[in-house]
């Protein structure tokens, strides 16, 4: 099948053995939820940034249409800016908006980061 | 003391907190997911302070933090979405305040540190400077540099692996994907025009007898070799299909390459990493990437190890 990217044409189902109990794993098998790869354990990174920034209440990280990393600058943004500075340590003086878009090279970081 | 911070559907958690439960190891689990109702936090005279139940903890209190995974807290309290969302950051914040007050050097690991360890270039660039053989690997969106990659410099033998993560999900699980470090044929080739669409991953593909999940805690590593062959050749990548008939091996990596790696690993201020390494079919130690809260237990589970005693031996230290 035709992909969008080169690295998606290699994309494989997941048989991550959750309807099949006589795999002997799935949900709820311990083997199955330490191993590297499940839904469970997709979640390394987001968990990490889950934690900074007040953002241990989002629920917008796991969600893959939520898009980190957006350029735009709409007000419903400035939160997620904040979270970002949280997330790479730098000065968290971006109380306002206008701190916040004062400097571009700043935001485009976040933007590489998230 | 320790402060464990997790969820509530945590089997690395749980195996854990028996381990420790056994060595009489004291320790407080937050389930971020569900301890809202069960704590309260205040702050006064430059001091914040965490309740639960009659018990009362100041910052200093905790000798150590393991951060595993945590979700985004959760309220039970009826409201409106905003409000709600609007609520739980307030909880958020006064609860990342509370944390802010533990030292970095106390965490296994911070998040902070996490993410910053957790880009795959940077880490090849690294590892090569700290001594660890790692294979050819460029990321272009020029078909024609890939093209000449994979005859003058691979061989014919390169993988494409993903730079962040290769699991796809999808509103169902059971249409969810996967993309595993995957040979690059002759034929996929013909599909180079799709690189200029992302930049992507390229590895001459390492010829190799195991791979290694090397956890390193603290100044201890414990090394597993993993094999699993397909007509006598190592699989590509390990995972496929979910670790199944893999063998456990247990391996000693040399003196230098166990030196190189503590130092990479100190370098981003970890305290824990999972490193993906293989021992070629020449019998050098070829590092892949660092898993900075990478997963561990099954190890122990399924492969006979015992990672969790170099963790009860970091967390018995005061």
């Amino acid at each position: 099948m035709a992909r969008s990217t080169f690295l998606l044409q290699f994309q494989e189902p997941c048989d991550d053995m959750t309807s099949d109990p006589a795999s002997g794993g799935g949900a709820g098998d311990p083997v199955f939820e330490t191993i590297t790869r499940s839904r469970e354990t997709n979640d390394q990174h987001a968990s990490d940034m889950a934690f900074l920034g007040a953002s241990l209440a989002s629920s917008t990280w796991d969600d893959p249409a939520s898009g980190m990393g957006t350029m735009e600058t709409k007000a419903r943004e400035t939160t997620d800016q904040n979270r970002a500075d949280d997330a790479l340590s730098f000065s968290t003086a971006t109380a306002t908006r206008e701190a916040d878009d004062a400097d571009p090279s700043q935001r485009s970081y976040r933007t590489f980061s998230w | 003391m320790l402060l464990i911070i997790t969820k509530s559907r945590d089997v690395t958690a749980d195996y854990l907190c028996g381990r420790l439960a056994e060595h009489a190891i004291e320790f407080r689990r937050l389930d971020t997911d569900g301890c809202l109702e069960r704590i309260s936090l205040s702050y006064s005279n430059s001091t914040p302070v965490l309740r639960y139940k009659t018990e009362e903890w100041a910052a200093g209190d905790f000798t150590h933090v393991w951060f595993r995974r945590p979700l985004p807290l959760t309220l039970g309290i009826e409201m409106e979405d905003a409000e709600r969302a609007h609520t739980l950051a307030e909880w958020s914040e006064a609860l990342e305040g509370f944390l802010g007050h533990i030292p970095l050097e106390a965490w296994m690991n911070h998040p902070s540190l996490n993410v910053r360890a957790s880009h795959k270039m940077e880490q090849l660039s690294r590892a090569a400077r700290f001594g660890l053989a790692v294979p050819p690997t460029i990321v272009s969106q020029d078909a024609d540099r890939v093209r000449s990659f994979f005859w003058d410099e691979c061989d014919g033998r390169m993988i494409v692996k993903p730079l962040a993560s290769g699991y796809l999900e999808r509103q169902s699980p059971s249409d969810d994907t996967v993309i595993y470090a995957s040979r690059v044929s002759e034929s996929d080739l013909n599909d180079l025009g799709l690189v200029s669409r992302c930049p992507t991953l390229f590895q001459r593909e390492v010829a190799k007898q195991m791979e290694v999940r090397l956890c390193v805690v603290d100044d201890r590593v414990a090394a597993a070799g993993m094999v699993a062959d397909e007509a006598g050749v190592q699989v590509l990548d390990i995972r496929r299909p979910n670790v199944r008939d893999v063998k456990y091996v247990e391996v000693v990596p040399p003196p230098e390459v166990e030196s190189a790696l503590l130092g990479l690993v100190r370098s981003y201020g970890l305290r824990f990493a999972a490193v993906d390494m293989a021992v070629a079919d020449d019998g050098r130690w070829v590092f892949f990437e660092i898993n900075p809260n990478g997963q561990w237990a099954w190890l122990d589970i399924s492969g006979g190890f015992d990672v969790a005693r170099l963790f009860v031996q970091s967390f018995s230290r005061s």
